[in-house]
């Protein structure tokens, strides 16, 4: 037991759960409080909710290689059904957030996960892009406004903290609390989960799918199982939000959000645990990030597009793997031979002397 | 009826607007297998170096070329310079490419020529009375719309059809070894289809915002109706681009007109809804080539 602790990655695990169980009351402490204020429980709690969410995007993307532009829409859908059930039905706010979580899983499986199937890359983008671009006039339809409230949304409470634990934390500790749990158990399920018989069809599926079939592999039954469970992430992930957020409207998350997943993931590393943690924080601290470089660089922040999306080809192009791949195998990518030996070899000076 | 007609004849000449926009997609679909999500912020950004142009007191004319000419010019360079990099990889890289282009030209628009909304047109050519045939009118805008769209629709039926270049690039679209085998310098063909595509959508744009305004979001209004007709006509047909943004345009005026009014707007619903309907019934677009599928 001693000998299974001193070994560097459980000593690190263990170092890890000790930070984030202290993490609420660190910004007291003497050292700790010169960096941390107390709006970065608030940070952690936004990190947790990210993780699970990217968590699932990264299982259907960078596993089992399938692109969906939708997945804000998950969300925002879960956090929906959270607040109606919470604020209209009476469910106590756990109960929804099971429940919301419960009827987002079957929606992906059933829902889009079947029908997605037959789709082949682009048009499976189309179609979750759509689904991303119409949901905010859907919500505001009508015949839904007794629900959703329309443009105006729903409004929670504050969420205090049960029984004996009302005393030791206040609302913002224990929402930290419940968050970060529930991102941790749900991180042991994917790593688990990637490693199992699941997981390997699916990055079977992915690099080939004829080859996976011919191994045995029930490629429709795989790639719909995966995006039932991505959306079963996107769904806790939607349920927490609205918790944590105290409110949702049509507008809380946008298909720009959905591109930013994106660009989350792919940037922190596709198909890697570790790319979907550094992608969680990319996009916790990325608004952040900006409006401090445009405090050096005046206009940075109206550049915040341009900077992300020419992370995102740059990182397809140079570092298909992420940071994360970077980190477990660091490997740079040879410039001079790459990109100018491809453009020398397309010889663009030829092609400029025959025209003249 | 009456009614019916009108709706029917704006509903086409709105139409024909998310028929080119889809058929710059279709063109860059059809050379690099790169479905374009950046088509819309790309011919935003056309539209704003046309905005740029004219505000040097340049004539109509003077500026649309010029405009024409620089997004030719991108639309090669983007391929040449960034999607080339990732030619030949996955369907998933190509799409994130495309992804991080529509941020790129979101961001550069938003840098250069900042978020306010701009007025733009509507230009001479395209302003006056409208023509009337009985009770049934449709005005000079959508009336040039639908002209543009006609001859865009004819030069390039000619260009593709008609001379070898657009041989060429045919055969590049159908199968790249061949073409190569044959002699066809396929590099610059599937330059040429970006550069297309990406001229098509610098018109698309410029015709959109004379009634929808300038400012970096002028084309989200028309991108989704635009992806409902590409995906209608099935990413590799043109000719399946352009039927499908006619279909789309009556469709969503129809649903306008005789929706009721009560229940909000519903024109995106309705796109969104086609989009599903079409891919629940043929997977790759009523005029798309079905894919084999290779180890």
């Amino acid at each position: 037991m001693r000998a299974a602790l001193l070994r560097p990655k459980a000593a690190g695990l263990l170092l890890l759960a000790v930070l984030l169980a202290v993490f609420p009351f660190l910004h007291e402490w003497p050292f700790f409080g010169m960096f941390l204020g107390e709006f970065r429980t608030f940070n952690a709690t936004m990190f947790a909710v990210w993780l699970l969410i990217l968590l699932g995007m990264n299982l259907l993307t960078g596993y089992s290689g399938q692109v969906s532009l939708g997945h804000a829409a998950l969300v925002l859908v879960s956090a929906y059904m959270t607040a109606v059930l919470s604020q209209q039905y009476g469910f106590p706010l756990w109960g929804a957030i099971v429940t919301a979580t419960a009827a987002t899983a079957v929606a992906g499986w059933v829902v889009i996960g079947i029908p997605a199937v037959r789709l082949r890359g682009p048009y499976l983008a189309i179609a979750t892009f759509g689904l991303m671009l119409a949901l905010p006039q859907i919500l505001k339809l009508q015949a839904l406004t007794q629900w959703t409230n329309g443009a105006l949304g729903i409004g929670g409470g504050i969420v205090e903290p049960p029984g004996v634990l009302a005393s030791a934390l206040d609302s913002r500790e224990w929402l930290y609390y419940a968050a970060i749990a529930a991102a941790a158990v749900m991180t042991v399920v994917f790593v688990n989960l990637t490693r199992s018989r699941i997981g390997r069809a699916l990055i079977a599926l992915r690099d080939s799918e004829i080859g996976a079939e011919q191994m045995g592999v029930d490629v429709r039954k795989h790639k719909a199982m995966a995006f039932g469970i991505s959306s079963l992430y996107a769904g806790l992930g939607g349920g927490l939000f609205f918790a944590v957020q105290g409110f949702v409207s049509p507008d809380s998350l946008s298909f720009i959000d959905s591109i930013f997943f994106l660009v989350a993931i792919v940037i922190g590393g596709l198909g890697s645990v570790l790319g979907s943690i550094i992608a969680a924080l990319f996009l916790t601290f990325q608004s952040e990030a900006v409006s401090e470089l445009s405090k050096v660089i005046p206009g940075a922040d109206n550049l915040r597009n341009v900077i992300f999306g020419g992370a995102l080809i740059g990182a397809v192009i140079l570092f298909p793997r992420g940071i994360a791949g970077f980190i477990q195998r660091p490997r740079w990518p040879r410039l001079r031979g790459w990109i100018l030996g491809d453009i020398r070899a397309s010889r663009p000076w030829r092609w400029v002397s025959r025209l003249g | 009826m009456d009614l019916f007609l009108q709706q029917l004849i704006s509903g086409i000449a709105s139409g024909s607007l998310f028929a080119i926009l889809a058929l710059g997609m279709v063109l860059i679909y059809r050379s690099t297998r790169t479905f374009n999500f950046a088509q819309g912020q790309m011919a935003m950004f056309s539209t704003f170096v046309a905005w740029s142009a004219l505000s040097t007191a340049m004539g109509f004319w003077p500026a649309f070329f010029l405009t024409l000419l620089s997004a030719l010019a991108m639309g090669a360079l983007v391929e040449w310079l960034i999607v080339r990099r990732v030619e030949g990889t996955t369907e998933l890289n190509s799409l994130i490419v495309a992804l991080g282009l529509f941020l790129v030209f979101d961001g550069l628009a938003l840098y250069i020529w900042g978020p306010l909304p701009r007025g733009f047109g509507p230009f001479s050519v395209f302003s006056g009375g409208a023509t009337c045939a009985g009770d049934v009118c449709i005005g000079r805008l959508n009336l040039g719309i639908l002209a543009a769209s006609g001859i865009i629709v004819a030069l390039l039926y000619l260009l593709f059809q008609r001379t070898k270049f657009g041989l060429a690039m045919r055969a590049t679209a159908q199968n790249r070894l061949a073409s190569r085998l044959v002699g066809i310098p396929v590099g610059r063909m599937l330059s040429t289809g970006w550069a297309l595509g990406t001229a098509v959508g610098a018109i698309a744009g410029i015709l959109a915002a004379q009634s929808l305004g300038l400012d970096i979001n002028t084309m989200f209004s028309v991108l989704l109706f635009a992806l409902a007709a590409a995906v209608l006509g099935g990413l590799d047909s043109p000719a399946g681009a352009v039927a499908g943004g006619l279909v789309i345009g009556v469709v969503k005026n129809m649903a306008g007109t005789y929706a009721p009014s009560s229940i909000g707007g519903i024109d995106l619903t309705v796109a969104f809804l086609v989009i599903v309907l079409v891919l629940m019934v043929r997977p790759t677009g009523i005029f798309g080539r079905t894919s084999q599928r290779r180890v």
